[in-house]
């Protein structure tokens, strides 16, 4: 099995390249700094199998935090096989800077020229034969979102690698003393075998030079490590205090230089293109911060005038289901009916009636990742969102956490400063994420007139926008004060979101929904149902109640029933009945299990034979009051055990985490009940 | 010499010098920007937001903090004949 490691600067399409490679699945987007992690897969060509990584992107191999420091361990101690280089063609010089670092490492190199339409498109045609002559490596030239390249490239991978041995690239330059100070660093190292390091002589000679703190402290256990730190020292003062960035900026302009002499470019057209008309206009902050806007209400309004008919459809072909399951089981086996039909169907069933607006709400958030959307609104965002304490890539993580909190904080990485990080993933779960969103929609339907619908959904979520800035502005002394604000963002040209890519990722997060809804929430659906149904009351108790009250009454006697009363006292100040406190309890467990809960609750509850939908029987029970202090309290209070728990690995403190729910919780309290208190003395 | 933040769009500048410590600068030489290169300021938004520059063909925006760090010289303007 032959180890290929996966490497270049964000946003060069890794992986892409990777999925494509793969077949795996993993998150592309049109901005840097996507891939937190490691990731690993693997592929087959000439007979042989191949693992694998994708690495996050990085633009040198000098690591400045321990998350890029991953990297190089990779790269250094796991020793693979081959490194592949993803490298931009439209953007050259700047992978070139890495490629030559690269090249030091003396592991075998195959350069990946990716993005090659994107080059055409802007007027550049690299000529990658002249490049692999120059730096003495493969070239192979691919458009991974095509799948354009794929085979050339796993042959070339395979070929490079079982060839093995350094690149034969010439050695990079610097001009005299430094090309004769490395030269002399280099052989001091290779004379002194006892330094315990797995880096080539001619990288760790370079990074030396350039003070790599990191790298000076993975090789200080070593015996030669002394004299050399000494020899470093001796040679930096000889030749000036700017040494190592004297290295960088010519390895920089080398890498410039190498870019422009294999690059022809075509006599620009005199027009501009598209992507920079339409960046003229949308880069302006007076158009784009409402175009912005804009296109977050048109995915609200989208999933209602598009989701909701389909969703409806979904409600009538499971009501049918649940009559069809009646006749045919309800007098052989009352309760087996009972179970499928209000345990299954209610419980289930009423979250699977999200499922088209769920969709509708991915496809647009994988449609705004994949075309540049969203490195533009961090430009534009990222005056405000410092002044909040905030960061301007927050709005990245801050639009992911309208679909899901999880992959939402764990895109907090891309967040520079420590400061700002742990700010943004504090207010994170005040952006609603899609498990509240079918008990938004539930809740509007019932109590908003049909026009004020879309509207009022959006309301909410901008409330939470809001309180979130708030908050934020709040907080941010209480976070430690010394760093400072540190944004730096390339933004990338736009794309037209691939077909293929929208059916992909839309798909995986339906499917996530689906597979949720057919585990977690039926699991408790079902354990609701139990707790909902028995004990059942003594038959000649219930014999003793009028016959249209009987369901109510059996579902008083049951489990629920009474816990509902046991927690009525403390949901009585803001206004919810036992009916809500049992579904808010259930909710604690998934949010989506408040829908299943009333449904359940409503189902028992319901006289034979009668069915309306669960919007209109709460729109019965109900007034709009309780409507708007529930929005408030899912908005607010609601926590989710998945979110605390990556909060508390990502933040590395888990009483942060900790902090984060008791405090939101008392914050949805309180909120509900001012607003619940002064509903009631305006008479609503 | 002017701080970044204080150019007008549109401005063709060289960049003279990095005021911030080497972790600024090794970050800020990655992406192409050190002493003696030149790239096009093309937006500086108000409200303390980044400055949008183009190098090298390609957007990057700076934020407030660090532009003002980043200390540069217009491009001189070709001796015209217009005199
Ligand atoms: N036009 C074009 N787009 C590409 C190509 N390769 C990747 N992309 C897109 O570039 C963006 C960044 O890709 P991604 O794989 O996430 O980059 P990474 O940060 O290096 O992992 C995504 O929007 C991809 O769809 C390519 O060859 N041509
Ligand atoms: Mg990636």
């Amino acid at each position: 099995m032959l180890k290929a490691a996966l490497i270049g600067n964000p946003n060069a399409g890794k992986t892409t390249l990777f999925n494509a490679l793969t077949g795996a699945r993993q998150r592309v987007a049109n901005y840097p700094g996507t891939t937190v992690e490691r990731k690993e897969g693997g592929f087959q060509a000439l007979g042989e199998d191949v693992a694998l990584i994708d690495l996050p992107g990085l633009y040198d191999l000098t690591p400045l935090s321990p998350d890029e420091e991953v990297v190089r361990v990779a790269l250094v101690k796991e020793r693979p096989d081959v490194i592949v280089q993803v490298l931009d063609a439209s953007n050259l010089a700047r992978g070139l800077y890495l490629t030559l670092e690269l090249l030091t490492l003396e592991t075998p190199l195959v350069l990946c020229l990716n993005m090659l339409d994107v080059a055409e498109a802007k007027g550049a045609h690299v000529d990658s034969g002249a490049l692999s002559k120059l730096l003495g490596v493969p070239v192979v030239e691919t458009i991974a979102s095509k799948g354009v390249g794929m085979e050339a490239l796993k042959r070339t991978t395979i070929k490079t690698a079982k060839e093995g041995g350094a690149p034969k690239a010439p050695r990079t330059t610097y001009g005299e003393p430094l090309d004769f100070a490395l030269k002399t660093l280099q052989s001091t190292i290779e004379a002194a075998p006892s330094l315990e390091s797995n880096f080539p002589a001619s990288y760790l000679a370079l990074k030396l030079l350039e003070g790599d703190e990191l790298l000076l402290k993975a090789i200080q256990a070593g015996a030669g490590y002394a004299p050399l730190k000494a020899e470093v020292q001796a040679i930096r003062e000889r030749i000036g205090q700017s040494t190592d960035m004297m290295l960088k900026q010519r390895r920089y302009e080398k890498a410039s230089q190498i870019a422009k002499g294999v690059t022809l470019l075509r006599p620009k057209p005199a027009q501009e293109t598209a992507g920079d008309k339409l960046d003229r206009l949308l880069l302006n902050p007076r158009v784009g911060i409402p175009a912005f806007l804009v296109m977050l209400f048109g995915v609200f309004a989208l999933t209602f005038l598009l989701g909701n008919p389909l969703a409806e459809g979904i409600e009538r072909t499971i009501g049918a289901l649940g009559a069809w399951m009646i006749g045919a089981l309800g007098t052989a086996s009352p309760l087996l009916a009972s179970f499928l039909t209000d345990g299954v169907l209610a419980g289930v069933g009423a979250v699977l009636t999200f499922l088209p607006q769920i969709a509708i709400l991915f496809l647009a958030l994988v449609a705004m990742e994949d075309s540049g959307a969203m490195a533009r609104a961090a430009y534009l965002l990222e005056g405000w969102m410092s002044r909040l304490g905030l960061h301007g890539k927050s709005v990245i993580p801050m639009v992911l956490g309208f679909g899901c909190a999880v992959p939402a904080i764990m895109a907090t990485r891309i967040i520079e400063s420590r400061k700002e990080r742990l700010i943004t993933m504090f207010v994170m779960p005040l952006f609603s994420c899609s498990a509240r969103f079918p008990i938004y929609v539930l809740i509007v339907a019932a109590f908003f007139p049909k026009p004020l619908q879309p509207l009022a959904l959006f309301g909410v979520y901008m409330l939470g926008v809001l309180l979130a800035f708030l908050i934020a502005v709040l907080f941010k002394g209480a976070f430690d004060k010394e760093e400072e604000g540190f944004f730096l963002l390339e933004i990338p040209p736009y794309r037209m979101p691939s077909k293929k890519t929208l059916l992909f990722f839309t798909w995986q997060r339906v499917g996530q929904f689906l597979k949720r809804a057919g585990t977690v929430i039926f699991a408790f659906s079902v354990l609701m149902w139990a707790m909902s149904r028995f004990p059942s009351p003594p038959a000649n108790e219930l014999a003793a109640v009028p016959e249209g009250l009987r369901p109510a009454y059996r579902l008083g006697y049951s489990f629920t029933g009474r816990l509902a009363k046991g927690i009525e006292p403390i949901l009585e100040p803001i206004g919810f009945d036992g009916r809500i406190g049992m579904a808010l309890i259930g909710a604690t467990l998934a949010r989506e299990i408040f829908i299943s809960q009333l449904g359940i609750a409503y189902a028992l509850d319901a006289p034979e034979g009668a069915s309306s939908s669960l919007a209109d029987r709460l729109q019965k029970d109900y007034g709009p009051l309780t409507g708007v202090c529930l929005l408030l309290y899912f908005l607010i209070a609601s926590p989710c055990i998945a979110a605390s728990s990556v909060m508390a690995k990502e933040s590395g403190s888990p009483t942060l985490a900790f902090l984060q729910v008791g405090f939101l919780f008392a914050l949805g309290y309180a909120a509900v009940f001012v607003v619940y208190r002064i509903g009631l003395m305006l008479g609503a | 010499m002017h701080k970044l933040t204080d150019v007008q769009p549109g401005t063709s500048v060289i960049l003279k010098e990095v005021l911030g410590g080497k972790r600024l600068q090794k970050r800020l030489i990655g992406h192409g920007l050190f002493e003696g290169r030149a790239f096009l300021v093309l937006e500086r938004l108000g409200q303390g937001g980044p400055v949008l520059v183009e190098i090298e063909g390609s957007k990057l925006a700076v934020g407030r903090g660090i532009a003002e760090k980043i200390l540069v010289q217009p491009e001189e303007s070709p001796v015209g004949l217009i005199g």
